[in-house]
């Protein structure tokens, strides 16, 4: 499909039409549009709590008017969003016209994959990514996620609104989200997919200097546009470490004054996967789970040791370490594994 | 000292050694363990002189935990349980009661909670007016290393899941219970105070009303301290049960947060290993702090109709639980603080009696909703 076609039908289905296709396979329909999320209400960052959402039908959607379908969650990376993955603002293994519709759409008409429904809110957030985690600086992320987007989709589309019909998967920062989401929402999904995740690993000697930086900013507006470096940190702070008597930020950073401070260290490192998913591998082992990683990707490390924890609390995972570093193949990924594997997992009554 | 005499002064000895383990500047341990015994053989209440006065009933049961069910240190499945029906319970066969879960403290059984806390009390205060009939549980947590920390470990089993789910549903569907959250409260003291605050932010859903009594393990570092060094020589279960009952705990955490299937047959990682610091399993127990969990689970903790929490002023863990009411407040979560004259276990009995049991019987609801 050309680009320009790939447009004509996007702003059809934008419009509420069934887009007639004059060749070719039928396929799924794109749209953006708006969650409220009740769990993102008062964050003291003042992120909108009215959430661009990206949601593709499949191609039998708006054919079978009777037929309902699994749903799998998706989230973003960090300093991306939904529409760096389904355009038009593409981004990495997405550009040139191979978005995830587009992916999908190739997946679901090959005739191999069951369909489903795709749906990925926005987290960018003032510092470029919510970390998908649960502060009253940034809101409630995993409530957002597990309760008010699954509910909306469940009473808005025709989805089969149970547990073995949901699925979660993200890349890098939403690879991280993933699993944590789904260590606390067992009841809402039951199959992971885990791409190139990230902040697995706990860091008990920050360097100090990545807070100096931060701590020489005067207010939120001053971090528009930071470096990633910094960017980072002050996404993680709020995310992880939330203050909210602290203005203007609303949180505590790693260091102070050059000085590490160990309580706020200590927040860190519970936020880690590989700190607290021994608490949690009752409900990670009630999940079906993929996990990969490139072998280029300096991720590949933390995401093996991730499986073998995973793995030593006889959890079983499907695990891959490819050619292919953090980011230049996921759009490959998603058609060829993570759609895959979902349609062969998740209960679907055709 | 016999090993008779060692093991009937456990409970005291235990109790009360958590706090000179988490605070190093206290008296020496020997002094603490010495003074106690003495102190606290009359703080437990033998359970024959409780129940002997009793107008209710005091059953102990035993309910199977299929979430502790295969824990890998051998910890049994089927758990005591004691059960306090009040008075009315047998005369009034239509009604419907609150019930107070209640959590004891490290190297306890349930049997000593009942009359450490003691049970009978209730009835006591039933008959001043300053507190309301209902059915009190205490889950036996006693583990291989004296305590399961209420939590969820592949080690000594999902503690969590236990008590939140099923014990809950096993009590609902055995007693005339009002089941549900707005009638359910959960109170523990030390260790159970930490389960407290534990099961209360994963499970708003459950109950309605906290009650913190001296909570242990705010913000446990995992510091390799000269003490946890000498822990590495513990290889075996016979190992452990050697040991003095005051340096047990670290043994009893590790099991709780840093559990390791692929290391027998203690099946868990020390913060140390061959005299060097281990930054992974530190993070674990970070991660299991009162004060690093809060934050995540703030939302949780603002569903409920209300939390107290409460501290000796001269219990070693005093500036820990005034940082976790700070951070409570910081954090927007309405709550309660209040300190007393005593140390970590002198005034449970008295706590329980003339503040829990009215705490409880004025935050539960005492009515059907349904109805």
């Amino acid at each position: 499909m050309t680009h320009f076609t790939r447009l004509a039908f996007a702003l059809a289905a934008c419009a509420g039409f069934v887009a007639a296709q004059t060749s070719g396979p039928a396929l799924g329909t794109y749209s953006r549009i708006k969650i409220h999320g009740k769990s993102l209400e008062g964050n003291l960052s003042k992120e909108p709590v009215d959430r661009d959402v990206s949601v593709y039908l499949p191609p039998s959607y708006q054919t079978q008017s009777n037929r309902r379908y699994p749903v799998v969650y998706l989230l973003h990376g960090y300093t991306n969003s939904d529409i760096g993955w389904f355009g038009p603002e593409s981004r990495g293994s997405f550009v040139n016209g191979n978005t995830m519709t587009v992916a999908a759409d190739r997946a679901f008409t090959s005739g191999g994959t069951k369909e489903f429904i795709l749906v990925m809110p926005n987290a960018y957030t003032i510092y470029q990514g919510s970390m998908f985690s649960n502060s009253v600086t940034t809101g409630d992320w995993e409530g957002f996620i597990a309760k008010d987007v699954v509910e909306y989709m469940d009473s808005h589309y025709r989805t089969i609104p149970e547990r073995a019909s949901r699925g979660l998967a993200g890349h890098s920062m939403g690879g991280y989200g993933t699993v944590r989401i789904a260590a606390k929402y067992p009841q809402v999904f039951s199959s992971i997919y885990v791409l190139s995740a990230c902040c697995l690993t706990a860091n008990l000697s920050p360097n100090p200097q990545g807070s100096a930086k931060a701590e020489a900013l005067k207010s939120p507006e001053d971090a528009k546009g930071a470096e990633r470096g910094l960017a980072t940190l002050l996404a993680e702070a709020a995310a992880w470490s939330p203050n909210p008597q602290n203005p203007p930020f609303y949180f505590d950073l790693p260091a102070k004054d050059g000085k590490l401070q160990p309580a706020v260290v200590a927040k860190w490192v519970a936020n880690a996967p590989l700190a607290m998913i021994d608490q949690y591998a009752t409900s990670l082992k009630t999940l079906r789970i993929g996990i990969d990683v490139g072998d280029k990707d300096n991720l590949a490390t933390s995401n093996r040791e991730l499986n073998r924890v995973l793995n030593s609390y006889g959890i079983q995972t499907i695990f891959e370490v490819y050619d292919g570093d953090h980011t230049n193949h996921i759009v490959d990924r998603m058609e060829k594994n993570v759609l895959p594997f979902f349609a062969k997992n998740l209960v679907s009554p055709n | 000292m016999t090993s008779s005499r060692l093991s009937f002064a456990i409970p005291i000895v235990c109790a009360c050694s958590m706090a000179a383990i988490f605070s190093p500047g206290a008296r020496s341990q020997n002094q603490t363990q010495n003074q106690t015994k003495a102190k606290g053989n009359n703080l437990i209440r033998p359970l024959a002189d409780l129940e002997k006065d009793l107008k209710g009933k005091l059953e102990r049961i035993r309910v199977h935990g299929k979430s502790l069910e295969d824990n890998l240190e051998g910890d049994a499945a089927d758990r005591d349980v004691f059960v306090y029906l009040p008075p009315s319970y047998q005369s009034e066969p239509n009604r419907r009661y609150p019930v107070v879960y209640t959590l004891h403290g490290y190297g306890l059984h349930a049997e000593q909670w009942v009359g450490f806390a003691n049970f009978a009390s209730l009835e006591k205060d039933v008959t001043a007016g300053t507190a309301k009939e209902m059915i009190l549980v205490s889950p036996d947590a006693f583990s291989l290393h004296n305590g399961s920390f209420y939590s969820n470990s592949r080690t000594t089993g999902d503690w969590e899941t236990f008590l939140a789910v099923e014990l809950t549903g096993y009590i609902d569907s055995h007693y005339r219970t009002l089941a549900n959250r707005e009638s359910r409260g959960l109170v523990g003291h030390s260790m159970g105070g930490y389960g407290t605050f534990r099961l209360g932010m994963k499970h708003p859903e459950v109950f309605s009303s906290l009650y913190s009594m001296s909570a242990c393990c705010m913000l446990d570092t995992g510091e390799v301290t000269p003490a946890m060094t000498q822990l590495e020589a513990i290889k075996t279960k016979e190992d452990a049960g050697k040991l003095p009952f005051g340096q047990k705990s670290p043994l009893a955490r590790a099991a709780a947060w840093s559990a390791d299937p692929n290391n027998p047959p203690l099946f868990f990682d020390l913060p140390v290993k061959d005299g060097k610091p281990q930054p992974v399993i530190a993070a674990k127990w970070m991660a299991n702090s009162l004060m690093v969990m809060l934050e995540q689970y703030a939302p949780n903790l603002k569903k409920m109709k209300a939390i107290q929490m409460n501290v000796g002023l001269q219990d070693a863990l005093l500036e820990t639980n005034r940082d976790m009411d700070q951070a409570l407040t910081r954090a927007g979560v309405a709550h309660h603080f209040e300190t007393f004259e005593g140390d970590h276990n002198g005034q449970v009995g008295l706590n329980f009696e003339t503040k829990v049991l009215p705490y409880f019987s004025n935050q539960l609801a005492f009515k059907d909703a349904k109805k």
